[in-house]
């Protein structure tokens, strides 16, 4: 299942918040969690929810083991298990189609590729599941004790198919003690709301005019055309998975959890490495906690580990050349801005910041959508007019007056201007606030109506050759 | 205070509220509510609820069809869906004097049944670069742009020709390919439709054997482009378009044509079609099409065959008035049967058969005084083995014709060839992975 579905929206997040708000009792309530977790996750993944389970199961055991073993000679032995364990599993069905492909290309072999459907959002619970054990064995948090909290952690559907990587240390106290007040449940239909538009009304829209840019034929795509897709397609990413953590967290929110905050307006940065800590929050410290730190960090090493960490964020993004290739170039563009490109940034001013990482990252998803590289270089090539592509045609034109005020409210939405009216407002007096409340609730209202309508109206599909 | 924090706590049960209660009332009324069939505006049978199975579940095809069915059944969904189509209004401007491009990906033909899979056709699968076919809105008519596929058109030649040289030269053989509105009316500026469909249906033509005779429909048109020949609301031609290209194909098939003033015609009012439903803006709606259709001198035996059974046939219509409002292009031939026996009282013992598609359906109408026996079979939908179905009715002449969309849609060409190799006995076509797991 996904947030932005009829399904969900209608049936199971009412009744889950119903069923839920009955009872105060927080075994009820987890239990009631648990359930819904595991129905979310089956309804789209019916037969790898097995796998969910068990891996589950022996990262709980290996936590406890870890406990136990503390002080002795096998204090190690519980960690290396369950890492092995968990990039085993990811490997198998996330890499191994892409490592057979790689092995018969280099050494000419015929071997079968296997082709596993991807268990949804095994990138993110795997993770989940090793930040877990490591930090058992760091001693910064306790194992749990009992399996069906353990599971809820790992299963909550909140965060479970798509992130963000919320570690269990951040909400191991909330699982046995949480609280939501009518305000908290409030901030998170907010916060839920705002996440559902972002996804439905921009990530949607701008998604189908990059494809249609995009995913033609790139030989009669013009040059603006190319451009136009591009930005698009960085409009899309951007909402949809911003969109996506907002209601996460949203829902987390409606019933007393605090995750982390996953983006913070990553394309006001003003360099690759700020970016980074804006874009994907949860997964970029996840690599600096559990990869990049261990392996010396900046103290020693610090290109080779540079090298490591954005080989291994490209290649969690998809088991694919073009993905490696993108975490690299992130790589080697934060490499250079520690070697002089930063210095010579702040010498040249904020302007001159926002100018490089923008274009950067722009270009970046070219890298990031095609994952067949003989149209990726031929669209570098129609960017950059080297294929004599036409520059502009009407077609383009029109289509960007067509969609110009969302694009506008699209360039809006990228700004930091909610953060910054409500720092405004703290400072204003109560009259204020207050009616600060009321625009959200009327914009609330409008946003998810908005969002109804475009999902219902996503299911209208005419046909032009048919047949009753 | 207190008062003041009271307040805010109505705010904030509203914010709580009024979201919550919409999600409950939608999803309350979903489960109440009697859920419909079809879709009349969309022209397609909306997802029924699917039947439980534990392997559905598993294979995942449960939920899927459920969450389908839920969308196509929502409450309401007619208005919510003209909401978002308001909505979506307001996302530009729209420059003065130019024309609106709106529902940009036109839909192909999406076949309800999968083709053979086979590893020959994979050429012609990757060609995955779909030619972009944007719908522009101009002066109150909706336009399809032609993007053109030199290279599946190349394959649509070839495919006429396997399907000429399977039946030998015993076999009179036509072939037809029809422009679209935009090679006549479109501004140049707005694609290069004029020239590329001119030159589209050339190529095909010239990649042709040359004992098929390929009628000039394109130029017989550009003579009457003055005149009502494509609706402005709908993708097809009307019965005037389809008239003039009759009279083109009068020269390839040797007869007199029916001089139009001897028709009587009738008309359909407030025919909004398929672009419309695709488009749904107020310019079309403001512009409604008119539907004519001529009555066509004699009488005629009508029989359709839906089924598997080549002995089972059932009534049909050579014009079926009944046909109204947005589907009134379902006059021409009443629908897209998968095959219809059109007979005559013309004893000159000519038996022709027509491969179509939609398009044929405003055309075959005229035809029916010419022959004594005519086969109508939809290239999409028919079940028999054509070799034998052609050989079995002792039929002596054949009429492919196709929109200019469809033959240079993979689709067509491929079924074709499919339909050349089509085994004698008649039998379901396979989903894709069944036969790939042999």
């Amino acid at each position: 299942m996904v947030f932005a579905s009829l399904i969900f929206l209608y049936i199971f997040l009412p009744l889950n918040l119903v069923l839920y708000y009955v009872s105060g009792n927080q075994v009820y309530r987890n239990v009631l969690l648990l359930v819904f977790s595991l129905i979310f996750y089956a309804w789209g993944e019916p037969v790898w929810i097995a796998l969910l389970i068990l891996t589950s199961l022996v990262d709980y055991l290996n936590a406890r083991l870890t406990e136990q073993a503390r002080g002795t000679k096998w204090a190690k032995a519980p960690l290396i298990f369950s890492i092995v364990f968990n990039f085993g599993i990811l490997v198998a069905f996330k890499y191994s189609g892409f490592i057979y492909e790689n092995i018969n290309a280099v050494f000419g072999t015929k071997y079968a590729v296997p082709s596993f459907s991807l268990p949804i959002g095994i990138s993110f619970y795997t993770f989940q599941s090793i930040s877990y054990v490591v930090d058992v064995y760091r001693g910064q948090v306790k194992a749990q004790k009992a399996f069906y909290k353990y599971l809820l952690f790992v299963s909550l559907f909140h965060q479970l198919v798509a992130g963000p990587i919320v570690r269990y240390v951040e909400i191991a106290r909330e699982i046995d003690m949480r609280k939501a007040g009518i305000s908290d449940i409030s901030a998170g239909f907010s916060r839920f709301c705002m996440g559902l538009f972002k996804k439905v009304f921009f990530a949607n829209t701008a998604g189908e005019i990059a494809g249609r840019y995009m995913d033609g034929s790139l030989d009669e795509l013009p040059v603006l055309g190319g451009w136009f897709g591009l930005v698009m397609f960085s409009l899309q990413i951007y909402f949809d998975f911003s969109g996506y953590s907002d209601m996460a967290i949203g829902l987390g929110r409606m019933i007393g959890f605090h995750y982390l905050e996953n983006f913070r307006f990553p394309y006001i940065a003003k360099s690759a490495s700020e970016f980074w800590r804006r874009w994907h929050i949860s997964l970029g410290s996840f690599f600096r906690d559990y990869v990049y730190i261990p392996l010396g960090g900046n103290k020693k090493r610090m290109y080779l580990n540079l090298l490591v960490v954005w080989f291994l964020t490209g290649l969690w993004h998809g088991a694919s050349w073009n993905f490696i290739l993108w975490g690299l170039y992130f790589g080697v563009l934060i490499a250079l801005e520690k070697l002089f490109l930063q210095k010579v940034l702040n010498f040249l001013g904020a302007i001159a910041g926002h100018i490089y990482l923008l274009t950067a990252a722009v270009l970046g998803w070219v890298l990031f959508y095609f994952t067949d590289f003989s149209r990726l270089l031929r669209f570098v090539d129609v960017l950059f007019g080297v294929r004599g592509n036409e520059f502009l045609n009407v077609e383009v034109k029109l289509t960007f007056f067509a969609n110009l005020w969302w694009f506008i409210l699209a360039v809006l939405f990228c700004l930091p201007i909610k953060p910054y009216l409500e720092s405004r407002l703290e400072k204003s007096g109560n009259a204020l606030k207050l009616l600060r409340l009321n625009t959200e609730v009327l914009v609330n209202s409008m946003m998810l109506i908005i969002s109804i309508s475009l999902l219902v109206g996503k299911s209208y599909n005419p046909f032009l050759y048919f047949r009753f | 205070m207190k008062y003041k924090f009271k307040i805010s706590t109505l705010s904030h049960a509203i914010n709580v509220f009024l979201p919550l209660l919409i999600l409950i009332l939608f999803g309350v009324l979903f489960l109440a509510l009697p859920k419909k069939r079809v879709s009349e505006i969309e022209k397609r049978v909306l997802t029924p609820l699917p039947p439980w199975s534990w392997q559905s579940l598993f294979d995942g095809k449960f939920t899927r069809n459920y969450e389908e069915f839920f969308a196509d059944n929502f409450p309401y969904r007619d208005g919510w869906i003209s909401i978002a189509g308001n909505i979506r209004s307001y996302y530009g401007y729209q420059p003065k004097g130019e024309a609106r491009i709106v529902a940009t990906v036109v839909p192909e033909f999406q076949p309800d049944e999968q083709l053979v899979h086979d590893s020959s056709e994979n050429a012609m699968k990757d060609s995955a670069e779909k030619p972009s076919h944007s719908l522009f809105i101009y002066e109150g008519k909706a336009y399809q742009i032609f993007g053109g596929n030199a290279r599946v058109a190349g394959i649509y030649s070839s495919r006429i020709n396997a399907l000429h040289k399977a039946l030998g030269d015993s076999v009179r053989f036509y072939n037809m390919v029809v422009p679209s509105s935009s090679a006549f009316y479109l501004p140049d500026k707005y694609s290069k439709s004029k020239a590329l469909e001119k030159s589209n249906i050339e190529m095909i033509y010239q990649g042709l054997n040359s004992s098929i005779c390929s009628a000039d429909a394109y130029g017989e048109l550009l003579k009457h482009k003055d005149e009502y020949l494509y609706f402005g609301t709908d993708h097809h031609w009307t019965a005037l378009g389809a008239y003039y290209a009759y009279r083109a194909f009068s020269a390839c098939a040797d007869f007199n044509p029916l001089e139009l003033n001897s028709l009587e015609k009738r008309t359909k009012k407030n025919f909004l079609g398929t672009l419309y439903a695709l488009a749904r803006v107020d310019e079309l709606k403001e512009n409604p099409d008119y539907l004519d259709y001529y009555l066509i001198p004699g009488n005629y035996s009508v029989v359709v065959n839906t089924g598997s059974d080549e002995n089972k046939w059932s009534k049909g219509k050579l014009l079926s008035e009944s046909a109204s409002g947005s589907a009134s292009y379902g006059v021409f031939l009443g629908s897209d049967y998968p095959v219809m026996k059109i007979s005559s009282e013309n004893n000159n013992g000519r038996k022709l058969m027509v491969l179509k598609e939609s398009y044929g359906n405003a055309f075959v109408p005229f035809l029916a005084p010419h022959f004594q026996t005519i086969y109508v079979a939809d290239i999409r939908y028919f079940q028999f083995a054509l070799l034998d179905f052609i050989q079995k009715n002792q039929v002596g002449e054949i009429l492919v014709i196709n929109g200019i969309f469809m033959a240079n849609n993979p689709y067509f060409p491929n079924k074709i060839k499919s339909m050349i190799y089509k085994a004698q006995t008649p039998y379901v076509l396979k989903k894709k992975d069944s036969t790939d797991a042999k």
